[in-house]
């Protein structure tokens, strides 16, 4: 199993000026084909704008954030016998290249406006990948650092205030455990700070900041908040606060578990996001539900403590994330949706029909158990759902990371194969143990000399991820695995052919 | 107290005609205090495994006149976890454990069986082999929420996920750190 490592991956060479190679054939690198990517994104952009440029219009001051409602419109009155549906989730598009755009608009001011700064940065959640991906548009753009233009703006409280939005998750405190918070405390500073046109606003974002948008916890400080004065939060912010101080207040307490947000670079990516979430689920019957994610790990994990379980929160996804997940359920388009109802499997119900964006997994079903950060991804038989964890869409899009993988964008798509296979393959896993003497049951390896070993190291853990192992290597490098298993190659297409068999 | 809990396992091992597995009980470091660890395992009452307790005696020929297994139902040249080479028998028409031995002397018998497996609650096995101490409690290869409970000092580990037993293994008794050292794989991280 090739361990993703932040530290091998190859860095852009910071660029000083606008590269003029115009008359220089460069080679179309992983890298440059990425940065070529990156760059037409920005200038059909900056073409939109033109476009839509309105002589003598007031510009924003803040990046677009498009609330997109995708479905059926409820109507007021029902019909005798209408049933009604189901309402699909929103979803909360955030363009990287606006919210970098606004940035440098706030940073090239004489004086740049922290809360507005703050309002840009928060948008990326605190989530790595997130930031990264900002940075790296950032620089792509205006070829500066952001960490950069904002030291230069910003000192003291501020900048560190700023510094924590930009968390990437590499520093020593970016998973310091939330259930450390004190929230009596914490609601002590806020009664502190909050005093009407004295507020210290300040103050106020430091305190919420530390929740990292996490429903769970920002429910305990509200409780803590009205124990401590009788009184509710949001309504005493709303009182103290007004204009853009509000809104980053409101922003850092928002309840997202019913929406689903994405990162996108373009708003053709917009489009495409949300054509694909319908799809999915008119196709292939699989819901984009992160929240889901969220309570299928407290189900399967009852052991783990309520205030380590409090921390999981959803997380955006990255646009390539849903292009993976589309391209991975279509391998096993034959036994999804409609589809499954002329294949073998239509008298078993499907065993996936939600994913999620979750940030974190859980480490261990115990009262030890933490907030996990290796897992990539896992499915949860009992709530038939997959989640993808922020862990495995860091680097997406960028170079090797090894092993099998020609980029992170086919280790996330691989690790959707893989988590599909758990739930839509497990009723093969008998199967699997019988035809394979590498294995005794499904735990255990046999320790039989000469038996043909799972293709990648990861599958030697148990039968059943060497049989997702499997599927993710026949799906995506069928020649690797008839070469490296055939025996394994044998048993993945008789499993293939038997879908079309009703 | 500690002199006392490596003494008892001592006594077990020598009662059970020691084990390759757990070689020696001078090692012994568990500080736990369980039912298990304070009772001799003939006096532990499984129903559902006491055919199975009471063979951890026999030698590898006494096994194989019960099993009378075909040629390919025993090998050898196997392993199981850390017990590597080690022989192994098995024949399901007669019995549903696999039985592993080393220098002919019975080293692990391992259940998995779904029939059997279905026969067992864990809190039937706790109760009858009292509170796991954290320290005894492992990760396990049954997947990332199972857990494995060991009670090595009376010869007993089981895992358990989603509230269900998914294999046992009983083997001569011997003391965690030795259970740990010759039997138990570590558990690598479950990354998707």
């Amino acid at each position: 199993m090739p361990q993703f490592d932040h530290q091998n991956i190859p860095q852009k060479a910071a660029a000083r000026s606008r590269p003029t190679h115009a008359a220089v054939t460069l080679p179309m690198t992983p890298e440059t084909l990425q940065r070529k990517e990156l760059m037409e994104a920005v200038q059909m952009k900056q073409r939109e704008r033109m476009d839509n440029f309105i002589p003598g219009g007031i510009p924003s001051q803040v990046p677009t954030l498009q609330r997109l409602v995708n479905g059926p419109v409820m109507a007021n009155a029902l019909a005798p016998g209408q049933v009604i549906q189901k309402k699909d989730r929103d979803i909360e598009v955030t363009n990287y290249v606006d919210v970098a755009d606004e940035l440098n608009n706030l940073l090239t001011e004489a004086v740049a406006d922290f809360t507005q700064v703050s309002i840009c940065l928060a948008k990326m959640d605190q989530n790595p990948t997130a930031i990264k991906t900002l940075r790296e548009v950032y620089k792509a753009t205006y070829i500066t650092d952001l960490e950069v233009d904002v030291a230069a703006k910003f000192k003291g409280d501020d900048l560190k205030y700023l510094k924590r939005l930009m968390t990437d998750g590499q520093t020593a405190d970016s998973n310091r455990p939330a259930a450390r918070l004190n929230f009596k405390s914490l609601a002590e500073a806020l009664d502190t700070a909050i005093d009407g046109e004295k507020t210290d606003v300040k103050k106020v974002y430091a305190v919420l900041a530390q929740l990292k948008g996490t429903p769970a916890l920002v429910d305990q400080l509200k409780a803590a908040y009205k124990t401590k004065t009788g009184t509710e939060l949001t309504s005493d912010l709303a009182t103290a606060m007004k204009g853009d101080d509000l809104v980053h207040a409101r922003q850092l307490i928002a309840d997202h578990s019913g929406i689903e947000r994405i990162n996108v670079k373009s708003d053709e990516e917009a489009k495409d996001a949300k054509e694909i979430i319908k799809y999915l689920k008119d196709t292939y019957g699989v819901e984009v539900n992160s929240q889901a994610g969220v309570d299928a790990i407290k189900k399967d994990y009852p052991k783990v403590p309520k205030k380590i379980t409090d921390q999981l929160r959803t997380a955006a996804w990255e646009y390539r994330e849903l292009v993976a997940l589309k391209s991975a359920l279509e391998s096993y388009a034959p036994i999804l949706g409609d589809m499954r109802l002329g294949s073998n499997r239509v008298a078993d119900a499907q065993e996936v029909t939600t994913v999620s964006k979750v940030d974190q997994a859980l480490n261990k079903d115990r009262k030890g158990g933490r907030l996990d950060t290796e897992t990539m991804g896992e499915y949860f038989e009992s709530a038939k759902n997959f989640g993808a964890f922020t862990k495995g869409s860091e680097g997406l899009g960028g170079a090797s990371v090894g092993g099998p993988f020609a980029s992170n964008q086919e280790l996330v798509q691989t690790t959707m194969i893989h988590e599909l296979a758990h739930g839509l393959l497990e009723y093969r896993t008998d199967d699997f143990v019988k035809a394979m003497n590498y294995w005794l049951d499904e735990y255990t390896p046999s320790g039989t000399a000469g038996a043909e070993e799972p293709p990648t190291k990861y599958g030697k853990t148990s039968a059943s991820e060497d049989l997702s192992e499997t599927a993710f290597m026949f799906f995506f490098k069928p020649a690797d695995l008839k070469k490296s298993a055939p025996l394994r190659y044998k048993f993945m297409e008789d499993t293939v052919n038997d879908w079309k068999k009703p | 107290m500690h002199k006392i809990l490596a003494l008892l396992s001592l006594l077990l091992a020598l009662t059970s005609g020691g084990v390759a597995g757990c070689h020696s009980h001078r090692g012994a470091s568990s500080s736990a205090s369980t039912k298990a660890t304070t009772m001799n395992s003939a006096m532990i009452e499984i129903p559902a495994l006491k055919p199975w307790l009471d063979r951890r005696a026999l030698t590898q020929a006494q096994v194989r006149e019960i099993l009378k297994p075909r040629a390919d139902q025993e090998d050898a040249a196997r392993s199981y976890q850390k017990l590597k080479p080690a022989a192994w028998m098995h024949n399901p028409t007669v019995d549903a454990a696999h039985y592993y031995f080393q220098a002919e002397k019975l080293v692990m018998i391992y259940l998995s069986d779904k029939s059997v497996m279905g026969l067992l609650v864990p809190a039937d096995l706790e109760a009858a082999l009292g509170p796991c101490p954290q320290d005894h409690q492992l990760r396990s290869r049954a997947g990332k929420t199972a857990n494995q409970y060991a009670y090595p000092e009376v010869g007993i580990v089981y895992a358990v996920e989603a509230d269900k037993v998914k294999f046992v293994e009983l083997f001569p008794p011997c003391s965690l750190k030795e259970y740990l050292a010759n039997i138990y794989e570590t558990v690598g991280p479950w990354l998707r």
